[in-house]
């Protein structure tokens, strides 16, 4: 069977990384960075060229994300490191829970508590 | 490489809907006959650690920003499929809660960076690894290393590319373009440069870290898919 904390180690070295993520945001000020190329608004790409293409400008702000630009400032980017983390962590489990089987499968041919 | 809406036009996104989901059903095929639903924590894992990992975005002095994506770490793991499916679901999440990608675009996001980096980087890594079991540490770290930088290369060139024929395929009857105006004299130095000096070595160097950790926390893990793994241990 499945041991508790069986990854403990990754788990602790994820959040370690969440934890440090603001320096994602940080970095970048620093060096004076903008963002990442080909990934600006209509509005900035109108201001580079003059206009903003018209099927570009239309469908641009199609879908309002709830934490758009993962909030605001390093606190928000942290919280939404985290809420991230939880949500796909949920995400993942109902997938496998849909579509994977509970039990060990015959192909395996090894009995689960096998492994450390 | 999170292309936001309104950059493709609807013969490219829909193309690459279509082909993402048709790999997603092979994807599932595959994984129903290696996986069950106690792989899931890893699996999350897995699907968490490059989420967060593309959170660290590495400036280019006075220019744009890049990040690392976690692809081939992912698939020396979990196996190419599985890493598939994992990064499809960190994306997804990126465009849906925190807007860092595209709807429409979705399906190509998930083609450059979920199958594309994932698989180019697993391949390069199988090619220069060898025969895991009889490799040296050091031999291991180096494929891997490699092939991570190889991946998200790929999966960057056909950022670029997807990006680049936009003005080619999608004009209106002013003549100008409807979508990503820039062409792909543009788009392709303006992807690359930063991908091949930088944000390749970034990703290679997390790679790099993260399979050492793990070589020393959980060695079990290297060498292989979760299933690859009770496969091999049945050969021993």
């Amino acid at each position: 069977m499945k041991k508790k904390g069986k990854h403990k180690k990754l788990w602790i070295a994820l959040l370690v990384l969440a934890v440090l993520t603001p320096l994602g945001l940080w970095v970048p000020n620093f060096f004076g960075a903008g963002g990442a190329w080909g990934e600006w608004g209509w509005r900035e790409i109108e201001k580079m060229l003059g206009y903003a293409p018209s099927g570009l400008k239309k469908t641009n702000g199609l879908w309002k994300a709830p934490v758009a630009g993962y909030g605001s400032g390093y606190l928000g980017y942290l919280a939404s490191a985290l809420l991230g983390i939880l949500v796909i962590a949920v995400v993942v489990f109902a997938v496998s829970r849909i579509f994977l089987s509970g039990r060990n499968r015959k192909d395996n041919g090894q009995k689960d508590g096998r492994k450390k | 490489m999170h292309i936001p809406d309104g950059y493709l036009g609807p013969e490219t996104y829909g193309s690459f809907w279509a082909a993402t989901l048709a790999l997603w059903y092979l994807a599932g095929r595959k994984l129903k006959k290696t996986l069950k639903a106690t792989d899931a924590p890893l699996l999350a894992l897995g699907a968490a650690a490059s989420f967060v990992v593309m959170m660290f975005n590495v400036p280019i002095v006075g220019g744009t920003t890049g990040h690392a994506t976690g692809a081939t770490l992912l698939a020396v793991v979990l196996g190419p499929w599985a890493a598939f499916i994992c990064m499809s679901i960190a994306l997804a999440v990126q465009a849906l809660l925190f807007g860092d990608g595209g709807i429409t675009t979705y399906g190509a996001n998930c083609f450059n960076m979920a199958f594309a980096g994932v698989f180019a980087g697993w391949a390069a890594y199988r090619l220069l690894a060898g025969s895991c079991a009889s490799a040296s540490k050091k031999r291991l770290l180096f494929a891997a290393g490699s092939g991570a930088y190889f991946g998200i290369n790929v999966a960057a060139f056909l950022t670029a590319i997807e990006l680049g024929i936009q003005p080619i395929l999608e004009r209106g009857a002013d003549g100008k373009p409807l979508y990503n105006p820039f062409p792909l004299k543009i788009t392709i130095p303006a992807i690359m440069a930063g991908h091949l000096t930088l944000f390749g070595f970034a990703e290679a160097a997390f790679t790099v870290l993260s399979i050492a950790y793990i070589i020393k926390s959980h060695p079990e893990l290297i060498c292989g898919t979760i299933a690859g793994n009770r496969a091999g241990e049945k050969q021993q």
